[in-house]
């Protein structure tokens, strides 16, 4: 009797029906090996460390999401668990993404609710609407000579300009002013962090790396009412 | 609502029956574990760009299917063994003969599983231990439900082919 079972009798293996010995080895083999399935204890140790994996992913998510406004075009907002990490204009959303995740090892979600805050003030900004934000910043991916110079700069107050020899003197380094232009021109958050009011000591604007360049300066510190003399 | 939230509640759903899918596939608690964090890891990255309405578990299963068939993949054939079968399963104190017989069989019995299509083994892995109707292993697959169900018949039908000296001797197990 070599002939293998009729399609009913695997079915009702399958469906659990036929529990009896009266059945082939390899059927009894396959229960043997498949059955039991993992120990309660390796459930629960497995669990554990997924929990925990996840609760860093978590922190790690990226929510972003975009708005327009007539001064600057689009712009893109990125915030994560502990705060704003990126803004930009005047980029398309794949160079957006790309500046946030450079190496693409982090999770991006777009998410109009943990954006809604910052894009609320940054378009009543635009609008002049609004002096100063009320925003947490997450600036734990930059060195602390960068970090230094943006939270110098974030301490300018509205329609106030000053130099990037200031900011240098600021930070009790006098002659770091073209040091403190490249810091600048690397900050992840224009606007809320407010590089437009910082120019070169000749009275030129210097230099914008965000979107539009000197063109978008020159309208942001407008919007101030800062006359450049 | 938080998205962040709504994953968790899908880890809490569906992480048990998750890890004892991939460590039926893969007989290692340790690989299953890894293979666990994977699926679920990949799972996050996509979870805000799944269609409402998707059928959560059998995405799960078909992630985890992808993880563990790779997994199996860099493994190598050489190193598919069944070398931490579940004494729970085992009859108690069987012969020394009979013990070494039976591990024999039962070691024939999961290489044959392993060589098999990837889809009919989880096809069938899938519907027998875990639970999961036609429909869900169609999705899971990402084929229609008659070929689901043929998978799993062409999986049990393969074995049944090959294993017929050990048809009815039931003293074996």
């Amino acid at each position: 009797m070599n002939e293998i079972l009729s399609e009913s009798d695997l079915t009702s293996w399958l469906e659990g029906n036929n529990q009896s010995g009266d059945l082939p080895v390899l059927l009894h083999a396959l229960d043997t090996i498949y059955r039991p399935g993992p120990t309660a204890e390796n459930i629960a140790k497995a669990q554990t460390n997924l929990h925990r994996s996840i609760q860093a992913w978590i922190q790690q998510v990226i929510f972003y999401d975009d708005f327009s406004h007539p001064l600057v075009g689009t712009v893109f907002v990125a915030v994560n668990k502990h705060g704003l990490v990126a803004l930009n204009f005047g980029v398309t959303e794949e160079q957006f993404i790309a500046q946030i995740d450079k190496h693409n090892r982090k999770v991006l979600m777009r998410s109009s609710e943990y954006t809604a805050k910052v894009i609320r003030q940054v378009y009543e900004y635009l609008n002049g609407e609004r002096t100063h934000f009320e925003i947490s910043l997450d600036l734990s991916q930059l060195s602390e000579f960068q970090k230094g110079v943006l939270l110098t700069t974030l301490k300018i107050p509205h329609g106030q300009i000053v130099t990037y020899a200031d900011i240098a003197k600021r930070l009790g380094n006098p002659k770091a002013a073209r040091a403190v232009g490249q810091a600048l021109g690397r900050n992840p958050v224009p606007i809320v962090i407010p590089c437009h009011r910082v120019i070169a000591s000749n009275g030129s604007l210097g230099g914008y790396s965000a979107g539009g360049g000197l063109e978008s300066k020159a309208k942001l510190l407008a919007l101030e009412r800062v006359s450049l003399v | 609502m938080d998205p962040t939230l709504d994953f968790e509640r899908l880890v809490e759903n569906h992480s048990e029956e998750i890890f004892a899918y991939l460590w039926r596939l893969l007989y290692n608690v340790s690989d299953a574990e890894d293979d666990l964090q994977e699926t679920f890891l990949r799972a996050f990255r996509a979870y805000l760009r799944l269609k409402a309405g998707s059928n959560h578990r059998a995405w799960l299963y078909k992630i985890a299917t992808n993880v563990a068939y790779t997994h199996l993949k860099q493994r190598g054939r050489s190193e598919i063994r069944l070398d931490d079968l579940d004494p729970r399963s085992l009859p108690t104190q069987p012969s020394i003969a009979l013990q070494v017989e039976q591990n024999e069989l039962l070691s024939a019995v999961w290489r044959a599983v392993q060589a098999l299509p990837e889809k009919q083994s989880a096809a069938f892995v899938m519907r027998k231990y875990q639970g999961l109707s036609y429909t869900e292993i169609a999705d899971a697959l990402q084929c229609n439900r008659d070929t689901a169900r043929a998978h799993v018949y062409q999986a049990l039908k393969k074995l049944l082919l090959q294993f017929p000296e050990f048809k009815y001797e039931r003293n074996l197990i």
